[in-house]
């Protein structure tokens, strides 16, 4: 029996070295963004969480490369993360990143009119869904007044309609 | 969509990640040893791991326990190499752990390693939430999601050894050192490639 047992864990290894390399950690493949609407200002502050090599994956296509380029960040943030009150594209101002831990906090604004001004808020994100299969978005919406909104993106859903 | 079912959402699928499945080889593992005729005692046993990680998932989500996450990746592999260890040298005559020897000893072990399984949860958690403090209410809704996703494995696990059973008539012994042993060399493989980079 402790023949067949140390062969059935020889057998694993095998297949586990043979297999493409597993995840030396549980690697969450995991972004947030946090949206808070600020009235006197009329503009909408954005915060990106992401983790430092999948953005280095996704831009680099090198998770293990020195740095992360701001500008390179800001644009890959732009081409995946739209935001869009009654459907009309609006400009993503980008404002800082900074690094924490393994992580990168990025900020933008938006601004423009008066929140009254719009009916629906149209969000599309497709951040790191290209490069990982299993890639989970959460975007939460802080608006003066209401209740935070939550909602998970992923390749599946990509979009989200809010009632202002 | 509902804050509830989202986060029970991201608990399902933290737990059942095929891309990281850690947690899931030990669970697996851990119910290597058992046939489903015995669900009490996986009842028990998973009961066991549920309070364990629980109780950890809630202390480090609300910041009172602190544990290095690299310290956390390189005892779960632990978790599951030891529990495999243990499945293939307790004595199980005719198929069934005798209560007095080994028994309380595996729901101890379910117990503690839940607790170090919890920081792992706790991690992601952390990760999940960005900046917010009001984390009562989505902690609890993650937590449900990791106990579905549990459930769901054990269910799926037990699903396969009943039906793998019925075609192939191994013996639980061989059940066991089989899955023993894909708990002990995913386990290893995790701890080198964990060390080593």
């Amino acid at each position: 029996m402790t023949v067949f047992a140390i062969q059935t864990v020889f057998l694993h290894l095998t297949a586990g070295w043979l297999h493409p390399p597993l995840p030396a950690v549980h690697d969450f493949k995991l972004s947030v963004c946090e949206i808070r609407y600020e009235d006197s200002l009329h503009t909408y502050a954005l915060k990106f969480y992401l983790f430092q090599d999948d953005l280095k994956a996704a831009i680099y296509d090198d998770p293990t490369a020195p740095t992360l380029s701001e500008s390179d960040v800001a644009d890959y943030i732009r081409q995946h993360f739209s935001f869009r009150p009654d459907g009309e594209s609006v400009p993503m101002q980008y404002e800082s990143m900074k690094e924490k831990n393994d992580q990168v906090l990025v900020r933008f604004t938006v601004g423009g009119p008066e929140r009254a001004t719009y009916r629906h808020l149209s969000i599309q994100n497709t951040i790191l869904v290209e490069k990982f299969r299993q890639q989970s978005n959460m975007v939460y919406l802080y608006l003066p007044g209401r209740e935070k909104a939550t909602q998970l993106f992923d390749s599946r859903r990509t979009v989200w309609q809010y009632d202002l | 969509m509902n804050e509830f079912l989202t986060y029970v959402q991201m608990g399902i699928r933290h737990i059942t990640d095929l891309s990281a499945f850690d947690h899931m080889l030990f669970v697996i593992t851990l119910c290597a040893i058992y046939r489903l005729g015995e669900w009490k005692r996986i009842l028990v046993l998973v009961t066991a791991f549920t309070i364990g990680h629980s109780l950890t998932l809630v202390l480090t989500g609300f910041q009172l326990l602190s544990v290095p996450g690299a310290l956390v990746e390189t005892l779960i592999p632990i978790t599951i190499l030891l529990t495999a260890l243990f499945n293939v040298w307790e004595r199980k005559p005719n198929g069934v752990i005798p209560i007095r020897h080994g028994l309380s000893l595996q729901y101890s072990l379910a117990l503690v390693f839940g607790l170090i399984h919890g920081m792992g949860f706790a991690n992601f958690f952390r990760a999940l939430m960005g900046e917010e403090h009001k984390i009562a209410w989505p902690l609890f809704s993650f937590n449900v999601g990791i106990e579905l996703g549990q459930l769901a494995i054990v269910a799926v696990f037990f699903g396969i050894q009943y039906t793998a059973g019925r075609f192939f008539q191994f013996r639980q012994r061989e059940w066991n050192l089989f899955i023993s042993g894909a708990g002990a060399g995913g386990a290893l493989i995790l701890i080198i490639q964990s060390n080593i980079g």
